[in-house]
């Protein structure tokens, strides 16, 4: 019959033309994915990145400015934060730096713990920054210290 | 009048297999883009990994007091680094006496990174850990004391260029 045949022709096209919506939703689905991954792994590398850059940025203070870091009393840790912008202005994200002093006097050390922020992605170096000339890094670990 | 029959006119099959052939032109594209996306979720993966292999390799790297590679010197398959061990509780001792010093031999340790076994090794005097898959390391220290770090996988390859932290005081840039 004519118009039964009709009626499963449409019955058919629309099935193609589901399959094909899944297979396309599919596709989407798995570049979307792709390219989280791949964005996720450069703002990994970046908030590394931050964070070394706040551990340079404290020992360039520590080397150029005589007033800096400013005397305190006791174990106080004292910290700043600074946002870094690309020359077109971009936001690139910021690092926090946190320093402690109680171990200068007695060991001639500065303890500098540097995080990198970019989003929700952020990382933390502790470093160990020798008070002598030239200002040596001692050593450097991931986290904060214990 | 002409009778019509119940079988599809010539213009009804012309464009019936029109239809089709475009369809199954579309199927077959997307699922050759499906595996071809599919492929590079792969290599993103094991780039995923590799860098975080390669952050250990850095962090050793950023941590050397001293490394194995020559200044300027030609490309090698490993690499081993001298760290200060900072998490000993003899580095920072809270009461230090009088022997302590921050350049004791005794707060250091070695780091060696090579390939085996298409595994890249990371190993610390009798401990080693294979921090995963890799089938080519290249370790070269530059003129101006960077170093350059290059693990390959089939075709796929990863690059770090770091610029050793601890051997770069301020008196004398590496």
């Amino acid at each position: 019959m004519p118009g039964k045949s009709r009626g499963a022709s449409l019955i058919t096209v629309l099935l193609v033309l589901t399959l094909l919506l899944v297979l396309a939703l599919g596709l989407l689905t798995k570049m979307q994915l792709s390219r989280s991954v791949a964005q996720q792994e450069s703002d990994i590398s970046s908030v590394r990145n931050l964070a070394l850059s706040g551990l340079e940025d404290f020992r360039a203070k520590i080397a150029l400015d005589p007033d800096f870091p400013p005397s305190v009393e006791g174990d106080l840790a004292l910290s700043y934060e600074e946002s870094l912008t690309a020359a077109d202005g971009r936001p690139l994200g910021r690092y926090e730096v946190t320093y402690s002093l109680k171990k200068r006097e007695s060991h001639g050390v500065i303890i500098v713990t540097a995080t990198g922020i970019l989003g929700l992605s952020r990382t933390t170096l502790t470093a160990y920054l020798r008070d002598s000339a030239g200002l040596p890094w001692l050593g450097m670990v991931q986290g904060k210290p214990d | 009048m002409r009778h019509r029959g119940n079988g599809l006119s010539l213009v009804e099959t012309v464009l019936a297999l029109g239809l089709a052939a475009l369809v199954l032109t579309l199927v077959a594209k997307l699922l050759i883009d499906l595996g071809r996306v599919t492929r590079r979720a792969d290599n993103l993966s094991w780039k995923v990994v590799a860098s975080s292999m390669l952050d250990q390799v850095e962090l050793d790297a950023h941590s050397a007091i001293n490394c194995s590679l020559p200044r300027g010197g030609a490309t090698a398959s490993s690499v081993q680094f001298t760290v200060r061990d900072v998490a000993s509780p003899l580095f920072l001792p809270e009461e230090p006496d009088s022997a302590w010093s921050l350049d004791s031999p005794a707060l250091n340790f070695t780091v060696e990174y090579r390939l085996e076994e298409r595994r890249l090794k990371r190993s610390r005097g009798s401990q080693e850990v294979a921090l995963g898959a890799g089938d080519t390391l290249e370790a070269q220290r530059l003129d101006d004391g960077r170093i350059v770090i290059s693990l390959t996988k089939d075709k796929d390859q990863i690059r770090r260029e770091v610029r050793p932290l601890c051997l770069a005081s301020l008196e004398e840039r590496p």
